[in-house]
């Protein structure tokens, strides 16, 4: 059996579509990625959809429309992870030759939430006393500000970064390069985090990636998929240390010795920049650093295009936004667009190995619920 | 099927202020909140904590029209560490300070508890 390659990626443009649906953004993206593969929908075996937010059959209700011959659609939801999950799990059917060519797409549609923080579970013990995303890394933030040293402006400058590479991302519709002062001055959301350090709350969008065993009849060169980890959170109610991310240093432990490689081999990384602290405490965690010394890695320029190891090239979450479903497949597609030399005015030069992290939140106990971890190589 | 609910609060008073109370599993681990509820041969018994905490990590949630509010992580005996709302006045507390346990009512009108700073020469 083939090895299974990503021959197609499609994405929609990220941004607020109050009149348009998350069915319309999928079929965009799930275009996309057939045209780009060079393949038709009945060509395809099984889809899997990664979707947070809406609500019963995400998958059948994109794919209606697109006259599929009623094959397989798994709906996978793992909250902000639920794209890179479809992945893992598309991968794993391929592998044990289950089938041969596969869809992977994800979507969102903030616009119809009526905005503010992403909606939890309010059930949940901490939920239900007020704990929402922001305020849990704020607390991190402050933490992590009291035992390293690091400043506030540190913080703004992972935002700075970010929507730096954002401009040049023409999906990232609403994306505008900002100063540190402004980020600093716009409205606290939870201390210290202003709402610029915050991904944007309400931001509609979807990719997706055609992977397949078969020889590639795509436009581009295929992508390999090296390492494929989801891993769930571990159940704590001790002393832990708030300003480690445990969850993602134990999946990319497990990343980097799948794929044979380590952090000094990455050319790349799109990671889960939700809130600016994030970046930093993923530095750490992915082996980039050492503890306490991320925000000296972003001030050397390391981490920005151009730098050693740029971080988020595509803007990331902070300048994208951040629909979950669709996020992790997103930072694929950045990651093929980047193998391939097709990133545009964002392109990194020569890239051979990209990561991508994306974590997902949101219950009480456990550092985070799900994160899945991808290492690609161009083919 | 064998599942029973736990039935015992996670606050107290021990007959001069709020206390609250972890679960002592028949595994020998303590934890808070204590469970919902327990299954087959699983077993817990109420363990008052300390009154007072060190508060490991806060922040001030301002949620735009609503009225800002604190939330906290609070270390308490037995390696516990338990999240709240924090009553806060006007100094920012310093991390590792005191807290104390106080009533406190949830938006639904449920008691439950807050953190509130010790002044240093009452702790």
């Amino acid at each position: 059996m083939n090895e299974p390659l990503i021959t197609g990626v499609g994405i929609s443009d990220f941004g607020r579509f109050p009149d348009l649906t998350e069915e319309a953004l999928a079929q965009v993206a799930i275009i996309d990625a057939l045209a780009d593969a060079g393949i038709a929908v009945k060509d395809v075996q099984a889809f899997y959809c990664g979707n947070a937010l809406g609500g019963h059959l995400p998958g059948q209700r994109a794919l209606r429309d697109l006259g599929t011959g009623g094959e397989a659609v798994y709906n996978i939801d793992n909250a902000c992870s639920s794209g890179a999950t479809a992945l893992n799990l598309a991968l794993s059917a391929l592998r044990a030759g289950q089938y041969e060519t596969v869809l992977v797409f994800g979507m969102d549609h903030l616009s119809g939430l009526g905005g503010g923080a992403l909606p939890m579970n309010q059930r949940d013990w901490n939920n239900r006393r007020g704990m929402i995303m922001p305020a849990l890394y704020a607390m991190r933030a402050t933490r992590y500000l009291h035992d390293f040293g690091v400043t506030r402006e540190d913080l703004a400058d992972v935002s700075v970064k970010n929507r730096r590479h954002g401009v040049l991302n023409p999906i990232a519709t609403f994306c505008k390069e900002m100063t540190r002062e402004e980020v600093l001055a716009s409205r606290m959301v939870a201390d210290p985090l202003t709402l610029l350090q915050c991904c944007p709350a309400v931001v509609d969008g979807a990719a997706a990636v055609v992977l397949t065993t078969r020889p590639s009849a795509g436009a581009a060169r295929p992508v390999r998929v090296r390492a494929s980890i989801v891993q769930s959170g571990v159940f704590e109610v001790n002393q832990t240390d708030m300003t480690e991310a445990e969850i993602t240093r134990r999946a990319a432990h497990l990343a980097y010795e799948q794929a044979g490689v380590g952090p000094q081999d990455l050319s790349m990384i799109e990671l889960h920049d939700a809130f600016t602290i994030s970046e930093l405490l993923y530095y750490e965690a992915l082996g980039l650093c050492r503890r306490g010394e991320a925000a000296s890695l972003l001030a050397s320029g390391a981490t920005t295009l151009g730098g050693r190891i740029p971080v988020n090239p595509s803007g990331g979450l902070l300048a994208k936004g951040h629909p979950p479903g669709a996020t992790g497949v997103a930072q694929v597609v950045e990651l093929c667009e980047q193998l391939q030399g097709r990133a545009g005015k964002r392109q990194i030069a020569d890239p051979r190995l990209g990561l991508c992290q994306v974590t997902g939140g949101g219950i009480w106990g456990v550092d985070h619920a799900a994160c899945s971890i991808h290492i690609l190589e161009a083919a | 099927m064998r599942i029973s609910k736990y039935g015992h609060s996670h606050m107290a008073n021990d007959g001069q202020q709020t206390i609250l109370c972890g679960a002592l599993m028949s595994q020998g681990e303590i934890r808070f909140p204590p469970p919902e509820f327990l299954i087959g041969d699983e077993t817990a018994t109420p363990v008052p904590l300390s009154p007072i905490g060190q508060l490991y990590t806060y922040t001030t949630v301002h949620p735009g029209k609503a009225p800002a509010y604190s939330l906290a992580m609070v270390d308490f005996d037995h390696g516990l560490r338990i999240f709240g709302r924090l009553l806060l006045g006007e100094a920012p507390p310093a991390l590792g300070s005191n807290v104390r346990v106080v009533p406190f009512t949830l938006s639904e009108g449920e008691i439950d508890f807050a953190f509130e700073p010790v002044e240093e020469d009452a702790a």
